[in-house]
């Protein structure tokens, strides 16, 4: 299994999202019933990347490209003894030229 | 109807519980191996089979006039590996006929504060199914008469209606497979027992 590339590195004003749903439903006496939908929560990552090097996005891009739609291991610098296994939540990968050699963009992976 | 356990009937009553109620699926295909599968984000551990965590949708359950009541499976085909077991079950039906050989599903309800038994078991028997590039669907019902093939056996002119190597096809020689055409019964020597009606429908065949 790939491993997404530790270089660039991205800021942290990016989310992590922790996502466990429960089903819920109120009774008109006014207590509500719930339980969990699932047993292991799932979590999803959004990564800014703000002025990059163009050749540092050229990594971005390339790994994008090899590994979409396929599952890989993912390490996030607040806890990196922990290694989910991700893919690419977006279609698109967009690149925003910020200055001359630099651009910035989003990634989002998430937890299969 | 089965007893539950009295912790089983305590956690469907609770106002808050961490229990998850999970909708398990044990799908027999013959000729493949069985589909252990359950609706949640990690596989499951029930009665000694691992249920792989994988996507399907239940549909509702419908029951026109004049109808059994039946209901669709949604199985995730994405993988296209539902697509190869059907192909799979198709060329086997085609050895050995339809008689016995249908898929049948188990639906479990499942609580996973207590995986030594289901809260809720469904037998249920295929009645058809499709696949494209996203889903498999299966259409899940009861068994109707209306249904049953009657007369038991019908009459084709240049197809077998015998299951490949039973005692009325009475074939014992090495090969595995047979069209049901004559020709292929007399390339395995075996055309006194064909079971077609070559003087149907315009006389002899090839």
């Amino acid at each position: 299994m790939a491993t997404y590339p530790s270089t660039p590195r991205f800021i942290f004003d990016g989310e992590i999202i922790t996502k466990k749903g429960a089903l819920r439903s109120e009774s008109e006496a006014g207590y509500t019933m719930s339980r969990p939908r699932y047993t292991k929560a799932k979590k999803s990552f959004t990564l800014n990347y703000t002025a990059i090097k163009n050749e540092d996005y050229a990594i971005l891009e390339a790994f994008f490209e090899a590994n979409q739609g396929s599952n890989f291991s993912f390490s996030h610098p607040i806890d990196p003894s922990k290694s989910y296994t991700v893919t690419f939540a977006i279609d698109e990968l967009k690149a925003k030229p910020v200055s001359a050699g630099r651009c910035s963009t989003v990634v989002e992976l998430i937890e299969v | 109807m089965e007893q539950l356990k009295l912790t089983t009937i305590a956690d469907l009553n609770a106002l808050g519980t961490y229990s998850v109620l999970l909708v398990a699926l044990e799908i027999n295909i013959p000729s493949t191996p069985t589909i252990y599968v359950v609706n949640n984000s990690e596989n499951i551990n029930f009665q000694g089979n691992e249920y792989m965590a994988f996507p399907f949708e239940i549909g509702e359950i419908s029951a026109g006039k004049g109808e059994t009541p039946n209901f669709q499976i949604l199985l995730d085909n994405t993988s296209r590996a539902m697509s190869q077991y059907v192909m799979t079950y198709d060329a086997y039906l085609k050895q050995n006929g339809i008689d016995g050989n249908g898929i049948t599903c188990t639906a479990y309800v499942l609580n996973t504060n207590d995986l030594s038994e289901a809260v809720l078991t469904e037998y249920f028997q295929l009645t058809n199914f499709n696949t494209d590039n996203k889903t498999a669907t299966f259409n899940l019902g009861t068994e109707s008469l209306f249904n049953k093939t009657y007369p038991p056996r019908k009459m084709y002119a240049n197809f077998c209606s015998f299951k490949f190597k039973d005692a009325r096809c009475g074939y014992t020689g090495e090969l595995l497979t047979c069209n049901k055409t004559l020709s292929d019964c007399r390339a395995r020597k075996n055309s006194k027992r064909f079971g077609g009606f070559m003087g149907l429908g315009g006389g002899y065949r090839e």
